[in-house]
């Protein structure tokens, strides 16, 4: 499992690069350029590239200040009233930082030690308002990371409001510099996650980074599972709540999704809307939830197993609907399941790539026509129709995309199973899915927590979510430094003595 | 020895109950009662907690003997020397083969008679030797996960206990102690096959987190097998009378046939297939466990010896035929597994005893 | 590689071996009858063409064995028989005085065939019966039964129990007993008491309460009792809401059983000279009720050891009461038992009046 992570492993390379060489080679784009300011006996030369620097901070802040000799490159701090000003001589830095929008001031010509202003312009192209647009919640706040870490990192700061949140910055990508923040806190997480994560991290070499999911598939356990095992959220009180809990929070720059680590299987059922409700009605929801899982990975399957070996299970009321409506059909159940699934399937993938106005017609033909014409035609029938489209409909049900994604492909090898053995092949497909799950690790802590190995006092807040009166302790698996969140008895006292 | 293990791969003392339960409770509780409905009858659930008690004597002396030699390699090597003990730790190496193999091909055998008569059985067979490569070639870890959720899942099965309860009739099992004592003492031997399983801790003893902790739990899975295993014979002898039990092979089946809900009718499939779940433990951890004995002797790589032991467990398919071969490989096993739990295993602690007092007399 | 994706293809083709659910002709109702030294199998098989509610479509064959019979259908057959949907078997009378054992054996031995399926003795041919409900559904009988079952004077009769006293040496069994009333008609008559598989008697709708709530604890079944008052004689209609039944056995050479019933009714037609509402009068007509369970009970019980079969299972409960008490004891002293039957009623409604 090593092996896979050491492919994206760094080489180290050689670098000749010094100041010169590395004006020559910028300059052939043609947004690099160059400003010549003579003053008195000095010139001062202004490198930078136009489309990443905010020109209203130079036009005030730079130009104007620069009508001064100075006979050293450091006193440039007295002069320009900028924050982000350093000195430097090493090339690659020099290099670095000019990409990532500062000014190159050069003291006429002076090859060794050069100034860097940083007049980066944060607010282009970017989004600036955080409405979540994927994990929606009727109540409770709305607000969602957005594709500036800066702001993410804003929003977190809000949220936590103490000195023990750290945050670790680290840049990744050969060619995309993207700066990447590791996210926890010092007193609750176990160093053992913060030193894995930092090191697996140093050791990639990939050359773009566009999104925190690129370093989550590069440092994951496994490679090759449909699972995914680290819990990405755009939605900020869900990462607060992972750092409550001693997780480590990895944000990337340019993407609004942050992924979560250590998680286990049960962290993809839990939503934030569950904690704004009681929590009678958030646990009934999450066993909703867990049971639609269930629902959509095996019916068609069932449907499958029962219809075509064990017609003896059916039940003598049902077995008219079941007859009837497969009367006319020419396929056996599996091939009718699979052309049903995979124009399911289509129909989702059209629609995540119709533009607006058309999407509305096409989802209605694809809905109502093509499902009503396919049994008028008998080419399926009505039964399977509905299991299908809930199935469809109760995979969607988890919090989490990703996870709904590995359940709609988790249904097409039972489906093929169940064809082929009936019920034990999809017990046999079950089994080996239970086997995978108990393989899985991320960054250590076993997938299947906690009920594999089984640690009564992390259940309160898998399958149901208990009262916060009972939630006092931290989850035990991920050894947090402190287990305690808050005063166990003060949480059980009644308010008010009456 | 010069496989270390690292702490990854150990589990937690509280799994001895799973493990042991796990491995004892396999294809037997499908069709246990027919066997002793002729001697012992109605009063066989006494044979079945007689039973339990000696192997919970048997799994003491187990964990007497590992308390300081770790496991059944060790303790072959220290008793008989490095020549013998490698012998006999291949002879246990193949007993356990022999008693994976035969849960293997009878539990296909049922799916064959009652499920899918029309289909071939290295069809079948292929399916079961995937989902046992699978787990054994991933590690301990996932060997005890199985054997916990093949506990757990099918132990859901349990809230349907009601239907055949509503048939039961109590007189059906009195009055006790009707059957004469040598019947029951045979019964004993009728039932070992049921019991038989546990001695993978022979070879897994050291993956156990503080092992000597771990005893008490070893001990809770045993009696747990024996109310089990005495629970469901009572209650079988209940729903069906004596002399209907000569006549129904595989009781428990015969007796979920009754349960029947709206949503579905015949849950005797649904027993079967669960039960695939139940079988996997009984048949993943002695190939495991000869796959880690085989590493330790001969320095194999589990992932290449644990091919070659599936291989021959699914050969079974073509070499053992029809009802009757299967019978007696059933009796086969079950003579083999009386001999090794109630005389081989008191007969190495004995020998263990003696050489570790002269070893301590002469050190002293 | 390739040969993954072949695999998987083959699964899916390889649906040869299948069941499907449409491609079958299920069986709902296989009659028995004898025809000369052979038996002649009668099979209902559902037709689901014209809507959700089946059409029967009957099939018949006459050969030596059970399966032999099934066999000779399927030559007939369209569709593969599968008989896993089976939920009721009927015998002809005549059929059953010979020994329906051998063809309950090789029902049983058939994997697919569930223990909640009914089974009837007819009074005509099992064919005639199967013809006079030709142009119901499928299910006309099994559901007739079943739900006489629930709210009639049946007793819980299904394949299991009657395999439990089939087999067992210490009782004898019983099953319901149906016959046809005019040509398209028919109806449950009672319940038929077989030993050994073989037909001994018939009781009629009256005689299967009494039956049924001495058998076991019973919560259905209505009967009509005679009251009277003064000179004043009338009948009252009793429905059992629910009863629960005690056995007793004193030991010794002849034993004694005493069955203890405790009821408890509704009644349901009562003429108008009573008046329910007064504690005496309630207490006069349960008095009179129990009277006449105790008469009617041991006069049924006193038949049934006449004719030597113990469907009630007073052999089997003895057994468990009495240590060493052998096969031959229970054989010569069964007809020679002195039964006696206690009732205690307790009327709990009587209906609102008006």
């Amino acid at each position: 499992m090593r092996s896979r992570i050491n492919r994206f492993k760094k080489e180290e390379k050689n670098n000749t690069l010094n100041i010169n060489k590395i004006i020559n080679i910028a300059s052939k784009s043609s947004d690099f350029a160059h400003i010549n300011l003579p003053i008195n006996n000095i010139t001062y030369d202004l490198f930078y590239y136009e489309s990443l620097i905010d020109s209203e901070s130079v036009h005030h802040f730079v130009l104007p200040y620069l009508n001064q000799e100075i006979s050293e490159i450091k006193e440039i701090k007295r002069l320009i009233p900028l924050v982000g000003i350093s000195i430097s001589s090493d090339a690659k830095e020099i290099e670095g930082k000019l990409l990532q929008g500062h000014i190159l001031l050069q003291l006429q010509g002076e090859d060794k030690v050069v100034a860097l202003l940083n007049v980066k312009d944060v607010k282009v192209g970017k989004r600036i308002y955080n409405d979540t647009e994927n994990e929606y919640s009727v109540v409770g706040p709305k607000t969602g990371f957005v594709e500036n870490i800066q702001i993410n990192l804003n929003l977190l700061r809000n949220h936590i409001v103490t000195s023990n949140l750290i945050f670790e910055e680290l840049t990744i990508g050969s060619t995309s510099k993207t700066k990447v923040m590791i996210a926890y806190l010092q007193d609750i997480t176990n160093d053992q996650y913060i030193q894995t994560i930092r090191q697996r991290m140093q050791d990639i070499d990939f050359d773009v980074i566009f999104d925190a999911s690129f370093i989550e598939q590069l440092i994951s356990d496994n490679t090759n599972t449909p699972f995914p095992l680290f819990l990405s959220t755009e939605r900020v009180d869900r990462a607060v709540y992972t750092l409550i809990n001693g997780q480590v929070v990895i944000f990337s720059d340019g993407s609004p999704y942050a992924i979560t680590g250590p998680s286990n299987l049960f962290d993809f059922f839990i939503s934030p809307e569950d904690y704004y409700l009681p929590w009678v009605v958030g646990s009934f929801f999450r066993l909703i939830r867990i049971f639609g899982v269930f629902f959509s990975t095996c019916s068609t399957s069932i449907y499958v197993a029962v219809l075509t070996y064990h017609y003896t299970m059916i039940p003598k009321d049902l077995m008219g609907p079941l007859v009837v409506s497969r009367a006319n059909v020419p396929f056996p159940p599996v091939l009718e399941v699979l052309f049903l699934e995979i124009t399911i399937e289509l129909l989702r993938e059209a629609g995540a790539r119709l533009p607006t106005k058309v999407g509305q017609t096409l989802g209605i033909v694809g809905g109502i026509v093509i499902g009503q014409a396919s049994v008028a035609a008998a080419l399926t029938s009505n039964v399977l129709l509905i299991i299908v489209a809930l199935s469809a409909l109760a995979s969607f049900t988890t919090p989490i995309f990703k996870m709904s994604n590995t359940i709609r492909l988790l249904r097409f090898p039972l489906i093929i199973l169940a064809g082929a053995a009936g019920g034990y092949g999809l017990m046999f497909g079950m089994t080996m899915i239970l086997i995978h799950l108990l393989r899985l690790t991320s960054l250590g802590t076993p997938y299947l927590l906690p009920f594999y190995p089984f640690r009564k006092a992390d259940l309160g807040d898998t399958l149901i979510r208990s009262s916060y009166s009972l939630t006092s302790k931290r989850a035990s698996y991920l050894r947090p430094k402190n287990i305690w969140r808050y005063n166990r008895e003060k949480a059980r006292l009644k308010k008010d003595k009456l | 020895m010069n496989h270390p293990i690292g702490v990854q791969e150990k589990v937690s003392p509280f799994f001895a109950f799973i493990l042991i339960h796990s491995a004892q409770t396999g294809i037997g509780m499908l069709g246990f009662q027919n066997k002793v409905a002729g001697s012992v009858g109605y009063d066989a659930w006494i044979v079945c907690i007689l039973s339990g008690i000696s192997i919970n004597i048997i799994i003491f002396l187990i964990y007497k003997m590992l308390k300081d030699k770790n496991d059944l390699i060790n303790l072959h090597n220290h008793s008989f020397g490095s020549f013998i003990g490698t012998i006999l730790t291949l002879a246990f190496s193949t007993y356990l083969i022999l008693s994976a193999l035969i849960v293997f091909r009878t539990y296909l055998d049922i799916l064959q008679i009652w499920v899918f008569p029309t289909f071939a059985t290295w069809y079948l067979g292929l399916f079961f030797i995937i989902a046992i490569y699978y787990t054994v070639v991933s590690g301990f870890r996932v060997v005890t996960g199985i054997c916990f959720w093949g506990i757990v899942i099918p132990g859901l099965l349990l809230f349907t206990i009601g239907f055949p309860l509503k048939y039961s009739t109590l007189g059906n099992i009195m009055p006790i102690f009707d059957h004469s004592l040598t019947s029951m003492v045979k019964g004993i031997k009728d039932l070992t096959l049921n019991f038989m399983g546990f001695e993978s801790i022979l070879i897994y003893y050291p993956f156990i987190k503080k092992p000597d902790k771990s005893h008490k739990w070893a001990q809770i899975g045993s009696i747990f097998t024996m109310v089990s295993y005495a629970v469901i014979m009572v209650i079988s002898y209940m729903y069906f009378n004596e002399e209907q039990m000569l006549h129904a092979l595989w009781a428990t089946l015969n007796m979920t046939k009754i349960i029947s809900f709206p949503i579905l009718e015949r849950f005797e499939y649904i027993v079967i297939f669960t039960w695939f779940l139940v079988v996997l433990p009984t048949v993943c951890l002695p190939v495991w466990s000869v796959g880690r004995s085989l590493e330790i002797l001969f320095n194999v790589k589990p992932k290449n010896s644990l091919l070659i032991v599936s291989i021959i467990i699914y050969s079974s398919v073509f070499f053992i035929k029809g009802r009757i071969s299967i019978n007696m490989l059933n009796q086969l096993v079950g003579t083999l597994g009386l001999y090794f739990i109630y005389i081989y295993i008191p007969f190495l602690f004995v020998i263990n005893y003696i050489k570790s007092k002269i070893q301590r007399h002469f050190s002293s | 590689m390739q040969w993954r994706y072949f695999g998987i293809v083959m699964c899916i083709f390889l649906c040869g071996c299948s069941n499907e659910v449409n491609k079958i002709r299920i069986v709902h109702t296989i009659g028995y009858d004898k025809e000369g030294e052979k038996i002649k199998g009668t099979l209902v098989s559902p037709n689901f063409i014209g809507g959700l509610t089946p059409k029967s479509e009957t099939l018949t064959d006459t050969a030596e064995t059970n399966n032999d019979i099934l066999f000779g259908i399927n030559n007939q057959s369209n569709y593969t028989i599968q008989v896993g949907q089976l939920r009721t078997v009927l015998f002809g009378k005549s059929y059953a005085k010979e020994d329906i054992g051998k063809t309950i054996r090789s029902l049983v031995n058939n994997p697919d065939i569930g223990r909640t399926l009914n089974l009837a003795i007819t009074e005509q041919e099992a064919g005639e019966i199967i013809k006079a409900t030709e142009k119901k559904d499928s299910l006309y009988i099994y559901n007739m039964i079943n739900q006489n079952i629930k709210t009639g004077n049946i007793p819980n009769s299904n394949l299991h129990t009657f395999l439990c006293s089939f087999y067992s040496k210490w009782e004898d069994s019983f099953i319901p007993y149906l016959k046809t009333k005019g040509k398209n008609e028919v109806m449950i008559g009672g319940l038929t008491l077989l030993k050994n598989g073989k037909y001994v008697m018939n009781l009629n709708i009256d005689q299967s309460f009494i039956f049924t709530i001495i058998n076991a604890d019973a919560s259905s079944g209505m009967h009509l009792f005679p009251i009277y008052e003064k000179d004043k004689k009338d009948l009252i209609l009793l429905q059992n809401i629910n009863s629960k039944v005690k056995y007793s056995v004193v030991k010794s050479k002849i034993p004694t059983v005493h069955i203890k019933v405790k009821l408890n009714g509704m009644i349901k037609d009562y003429p108008e000279w009573i008046n329910l509402e007064n504690k005496q009068n309630v207490q006069l007509v349960e008095k009179q009720i129990e009277e006449n369970i105790k008469k009617e009970a041991e006069k049924l019980i006193r038949q049934l050891q006449e004719n030597n079969v113990d469907s009630l299972g007073i052999g089997s409960f003895i057994r468990s009461r009495w240590r060493n008490w052998s096969l031959d004891d229970y054989r010569s002293t069964y007809q020679k038992m002195n039964i006696t039957v206690n009732v205690d009623t307790t009327i709990l409604y009587s209906g609102i009046g008006e």
